[in-house]
């Protein structure tokens, strides 16, 4: 062991030194990004003493890093269908507020019981169109409500994937330079941590799973074991459809030219927001609609007038309510697509339309010229029959599509009842695990913080460390430099 | 190498998170605590949600209910009351027959009792409640009985006319109607006479109502019928009680003549009181259901109340309770974040 | 003795020590340059008669010593290109067109050709990377040729081995044999679907569509395509036909493939490829990729150097790929210390050396390299210092001598007078 080579160690040391201070700089200034990790350095003894900063290393936890991902892509996807319960629960309203189909047909009964009892009241039977125009619109408010939810649902998609195409294009970009960097051993930590960042920002949209290769290099599949990123990134295509009309099918998302899948063979939905939001657009929402649509059709149906005469020729025709276009009363238990968007009603008692109210009592709604469809040729005042059945119609067990989701038969009040309730129970149910996810989350976060990030403090204990260290380097230094200089006063 | 287990950054976000969700419940829990309801029914009940917009259904619907029952009641009401004039004044018309007739009937007392008994029928019959002919059927919006006594003359008065001239070959006015012996008009009475008030003649010179009376719904499968209607043979026999009278029942009729018509019409009038009160048991009946329906329909009206409140009330005590844990829990977690930020070794180095 | 005898006994040992101070010169001047070896300057006694009755003073020979067999200590640079060995092996560089030396001073940087020289400007020797491995001339230097840089621009290699290892759902439907996606047909049904990057021979990326199809209940059918003649509404047809279909089959018990399963196809412009299925069970859990790997890279410019501590060189592309270009072999000798050295810290083989053996690192008696590593100079001041200050005294005890023997002299002179 000679002095020269303490002067190397010595000056070993310190460059360690520095390395490993510059490590504690980095890790303090990012401490509150929650994508960083904790890099630190480790020391290596060289060959024949001496010691040499060795490449960085960041803190990970694969376990808890997959657990953060999948929570997202559960949490994403859940969002996703929320936001569109919420939507339409607000458009329905609370209880209380009593503007759902199935109390705004209870009003429209109701109204039909008062005027039951005094058939020749003006301002019953007005009550009655009233009821009957507040049911309609807001059939036709749902309606449009729902429609809005799947074309914002689609245009989200469509965002959602571009935003995929572009992370994919960093991912590219970032995966590159980390695996060149490893293989010529530089530091690539931070933009391990920037992939690591966009693997998150990427399983919000979809579930994705991934393998590390040789040098680092990262293989992505979404959920189906779709390639989203194998040495290039695979296309994500949409093609958004603006116009979504009841029944109608919005385009699938195709990740390396295969269908993303929204549901998992249970029906349940799969993660990532994209999924949510196919799922929202392509079945929670087109099952409301079909629900909505059977309450109108029925609505039909049970206000329709049939011909009135000895021997019954003419076929049945939509009377109270009725539909833009309509040319007879639609077939039963089969769902027309969009009638809830287009239910009104009949002009033809609307008195501010120049129709008459008392085509209510009386019947003739749909053809008030053709006295095939009149109840009460008599023209007496005091006539409830006609009412009397359409308030036992609304009580009376009705056939449903089963397509909807609801069962098949029962009373329309009922029905439009466990429509909400089918709807409120999956809205609990999803806010349920929505919350349960956030948490869930929040958790994944932290923990995975608390795993890989950066604690100030104790950075801060290890530059006390490394100034001891440096502070002891260089008095070694000191001390080797006397020692010479007590060497060359001997030469002198 | 890793030596702590927690990040700066899990510090700060473990703080936050609480505090957000902290205060999400503690809206939440305000919302509940001021309006006694839960803010968000359908989160929370999820499926029975269905139930609750079934309870509030049928709740208004018992409550329609109960409205138009009153209504109901009130149209029975009136309809009694008329019954119960027709009936009074039928019985003073008998007891004045038949006063008058131990007495003598002298001049137009009859015609004078017929005609006051008419017009009081008149009346009574077309009662209107709410707009609508109480009597009338379904055909409520026309007067039931014709006023008899109608300027240019009423199809019942012409009825009655031809009847008489049918029967006795000249006018009721007809200074010869003294000749009416009082078997003649005995035989007239009980006989042709009551072919002018049988049914169809009844429908299509006197009443305009319809035979159909409309079933009222009191309660979700009980219906009451509507007041009889006016072509009920009790009107039709009170009115030919006083029509006779008041048409030919003149100071010109013969005495004999007079006082078989007098007996005669009594005894009408008497069957006619009788039908009157088979009619008012009737109305009697419904309108003793009534009530007994409304208390029914209270009754479940106050068990979906509770069955709503149970459902969508929140305990107030409980909502404040949970109030005041989160208050001191958002307090306690502003004061953690605050000593937690001020804590760093840098105050010690 | 002779007083003449005397003197030039002690002028010999003025040279002895100056030669002493010259070797120490030199140490100190070089202390802090890469690979150089400290001089030592050895005396041997010089004798002259060997009468009993008389001395004859001789002298002293000097016999300068190189300690090449030690080795410098190790510090760490920042520069991959910086080579040091671990070990007692030389590395082999040349000027152009002249003889190989030997050097353990491996600060190496391209120069404008591509070439990587010392400080000295001697180019880095290595063994070009072939098919089927080297085979070193053990006491030669044939085959040898200077590394470039420069000349693996643009390498393009096309893809000959693929891995591809999968999980199959246990669970698949079996897909009709006339809607098999081997049929190209329109519609065609399959289970599951990855797509991989390949590269043809002129480093163009092919991803190729593999499509596992369940045939029965424990066999699958594997096609792959062409992604790029993918029918863009429809999928299926593709423009062209498969470009393999094989089948592969599962042990009903355990899941797992009864049999090796590969695949055999031609890359659209490439070379034969072989895909291999190891490793791929069908079990009851969704298809799921374990692994993926496929060899080839498209061309890319040459990002950086690596060197493997058993020599070889790696061109890491732009891509992310990395292609071995040349090994570089140690030299060694018989006897290190007896090497001749030369201007530029290299080594001249000579007869005392003994011959030249060439070997791998790695090899037993060669050591390995290490990179962004520099050896230092062997020198130590301290040592050499107190040497400086001994050969200093000595030198002035043989001048003494001297002019000790020059008194006589004069004396001798004198008695004349």
């Amino acid at each position: 062991m000679s002095l020269s080579l303490s002067f190397d160690i010595g000056r070993s040391s310190l460059s360690t030194s520095a390395d490993r201070t510059s490590v504690v700089t980095r890790n303090v200034a990012r401490a509150d990004d929650p994508d960083a990790t904790r890099k630190s350095v480790a020391a290596v003894t060289l060959y024949g003493g001496g010691v040499q900063a060795g490449g960085a290393q960041r803190a990970t936890d694969s376990v808890l890093f997959d657990g953060l991902l999948s929570s997202n892509s559960r949490l994403g996807a859940q969002a996703a269908v929320k936001a569109g319960l919420d939507q339409y629960s607000t458009a329905i309203g609370d209880a209380s507020q009593e503007r759902s189909p199935a109390a705004l047909l209870g009003k429209l009964q109701n109204s039909l019981q008062a005027l039951s009892v005094a058939p020749h009241d003006t301002a019953s039977a007005e009550a009655v169109v009233n009821a009957g125009l507040d049911l309609a619109n807001q059939l036709n408010v749902l309606s449009s409500t729902i429609s809005d939810i799947r074309q914002t649902a689609d245009a989200d998609i469509s965002r959602s994937v571009l935003s995929m195409n572009t992370l994919l294009a960093e991912f590219d970009e970032v995966n590159t330079s980390i695996v060149i960097g490893t293989h010529s051993g530089d530091d690539v930590t931070d933009q391990m941590d920037r992939r690591d960042a966009i693997l998150k920002e990427l399983s919000g949209e979809v579930e994705i799973r991934s393998i590390v290769r040789e040098n680092n290099d990262m293989v992505v599949f979404a959920s189906g074991g779709l390639t989203l990123f194998e040495r290039s990134p695979r296309s994500v295509g949409f093609e958004s459809t603006p116009i979504l009309p009841a029944g109608s099918t919005g385009s699938s998302m195709f990740v390396d030219g295969i269908a993303l899948d929204a549901a998992d063979a249970s029906g349940n939905v799969e993660g990532g927001r994209i999924a949510g939001l196919l799922y929202l657009r392509d079945t929670v929402a087109p099952a409301l609609q079909k629900q909505l649509d059977e309450v109108a059709r029925n609505l039909v149906q049970v206000f329709a007038e049939s011909d009135q005469s000895a021997v019954p020729t003419l076929a049945d025709q939509p009377g109270l309510f009725t539909f833009a276009g309509a040319t007879g009363v639609p077939p039963a238990n089969t769902i027309v697509d969009g009638l809830a968007s287009q239910i009104q009603v009949n002009p033809n008692v609307i008195p501010s339309q120049g129709g008459d109210l008392g085509l209510l009592r009386d019947g003739g709604i749909s053809d008030p010229l053709n006295a095939a469809y009149s109840y009460n040729l008599a023209g007496h005042t005091g006539f409830n029959g006609r009412i009397n059945e359409l308030i036992g119609g609304l009580n009376s067990a009705v056939g449903f599509d089963p397509a909807a989701g609801l069962g098949e038969t029962g009373d329309l009040v009922s029905y439009a009842a466990d429509s909400e309730a089918w709807l409120q129970e999956l809205r609990s149910n999803t806010t349920r695990v929505y919350e349960y996810e956030a948490v869930f989350s929040e958790r994944a976060v932290e923990a995975l913080s608390s795993a890989t990030g950066i604690n100030i403090d104790e950075e801060m204990i290890e530059l006390l460390d490394l100034e001891r260290s440096y502070q002891a380097s260089s008095r070694l230094l000191q001390v080797l430099d006397d020692m010479f200089n007590s060497l060359f006063a001997a030469t002198r | 190498m890793k030596t702590t287990f927690v990040s700066t950054f899990s510090i700060g976000e473990a703080t936050r998170n609480s505090i957000a969700r902290a205060q999400t419940n503690l809206t939440r829990a305000q919302t509940e605590l001021s309006t006694g309801q839960l803010q968000d029914a359908g989160r929370e009940l999820g499926a029975t949600y269905g139930s609750l917009v079934g309870f509030r259904q049928e709740h208004a619907e018992l409550g329609a209910l109960r409205d138009s029952n009153s209504q109901v009641a009130a149209q029975l009401d009136v309809a009694q009351l008329s019954l119960q004039s027709l009936v009074d004044g039928a019985k003073d018309f008998v007891a004045q027959l038949v006063g008058a007739q131990q007495v003598g009937l002298e001049g137009n007392v009859l015609q004078q009792l017929g005609e006051a008994g008419l017009a009081t029928l008149t009346d009574r019959v077309n009662v209107q409640y709410n707009g609508a002919y109480v009597f009338a059927g379904t055909n409520t919006g026309a007067p039931p009985l014709v006023d008899y006594f109608q300027s240019g003359g009423s199809a019942a008065k012409s009825a009655m006319d031809s009847a008489f001239a049918a029967e006795f070959g000249f006018n009721s006015s007809d200074p010869r109607v003294a000749e009416i012996s009082g078997a003649e008009m005995s035989a007239y009475i009980g006989g042709s006479y009551s072919a002018v008030f049988d049914d169809a003649n009844w429908q299509a010179n006197w009443s305009s109502a319809s035979d159909t009376v409309p079933n009222l719904k009191i309660s979700s499968y009980e219906t009451v019928r509507a007041p009889a209607s006016a072509n009920e043979s009790a009107f039709s026999k009170l009115a030919s009680a006083y029509a006779a009278a008041a048409d030919f029942g003149t100071e010109n009729l013969g005495s004999a003549a007079r006082q078989v018509m007098a007996s005669s019409l009594a005894e009408l009038a008497s069957e006619a009181i009788d039908e009157l009160g088979a009619l008012q048991a009737g109305i009697g009946t419904s309108q003793e259901r009534i009530p007994l329906a409304n208390d029914r329909l209270g009754i479940q009206q106050s068990i979906l109340s509770n069955s709503v409140s149970e459902l969508n009330d929140v305990d107030p005590f409980e909502a404040s309770t949970r109030l005041t844990t989160l208050l001191t829990q958002v307090e306690t977690s502003y004061s953690v974040t605050a000593r937690i930020n001020q804590m760093s070794i840098l105050n010690y180095l | 003795m002779s007083v003449y005898g005397l003197m030039r006994t002690g002028a010999s040992g003025m040279i002895a020590q100056g030669n002493r101070l010259g070797a120490v010169a030199d140490n100190v001047a070089n202390v802090n340059t890469t690979g150089y070896k400290s001089a030592s300057a050895e005396f041997s006694s010089l004798v002259l008669g060997d009468n009993l009755t008389e001395y004859v003073s001789g002298g002293v020979e000097t016999d300068i010593r190189y300690d090449i067999v030690t080795n410098g200590n190790l510090s760490s640079t920042g520069s991959a290109t910086d080579l040091a060995i671990n070990g007692p092996g030389f590395f082999l560089v040349s000027g152009d067109g002249e003889e190989v030396s030997l050097t353990r001073a491996g600060s190496f940087v391209p120069d404008g050709d591509g070439f990587l020289v010392n400080a000295a400007g001697l180019r880095l020797l290595g063994y070009p990377v072939q098919v089927g491995g080297n085979t070193v001339v053990a006491n030669g230097t044939a085959g040898l040729e200077a590394i470039s840089v420069k000349d693996q621009s643009l390498v393009a290699t096309p893809s000959i081995n693929g891995l591809l290892s999968v999980n199959l759902p246990a669970d698949a439907d079996i897909v009709a044999a006339a809607d098999l996606p081997s049929t190209n047909g329109l519609g065609s049904q399959y289970s599951a679907k990855s797509s991989l990057v390949t590269f043809d021979n002129l480093g163009n990326e092919v991803i190729v569509d593999v499509y596992f199809s369940r045939t029965t209940a424990t066999d699958w059918e594997v096609s792959v395509f062409e992604s790029a003649a993918v029918d863009p509404a429809t999928v299926f047809p593709y423009g062209s036909a498969s470009l393999a279909t094989s089948t592969m089959s599962f042990d009903p018990t355990s899941g797992a493939l009864a049999a090796p399963a590969v695949s055999n196809f031609t890359v659209p412009g490439g070379s034969a490829f072989e895909l291999d299925f190891e490793g791929t069970t069908q079990l009851a859990a969704d298809y799921t990729v374990l692994t993926v790997d496929v060899d080839g890279n498209g061309p890319s410019e040459v990002a950086n150097l690596e060197f493997a501590d058993d020599g070889f060189v790696y061109a890491v592309f732009e891509n992310g790929s990395r292609q071995a270009t040349h090994r570089i072999p140690l030299g060694g000798v018989a006897s290190p210390d007896r090497l001749l050295p030369q201007a530029g810290n290299v080594f001249a083989l000579n007869s005392d050396s003994g011959d030249l053996r060439v070997g791998y690192p790695g090899d037993g008696g060669f050591g390995s390299i290490v990179s962004s590593a520099l050896e230092g100079s062997t020198v130590d001041l301290a040592s050499e210092l107190t040497t400086m200050i001994e050969a200093q005294r000595s030198y002035t005890a043989n001048s003494k001598v001297f002019q000790t023997g020059s008194d006589l002299l004069d004396v001798l002179v004198n008695l004349k007078r």
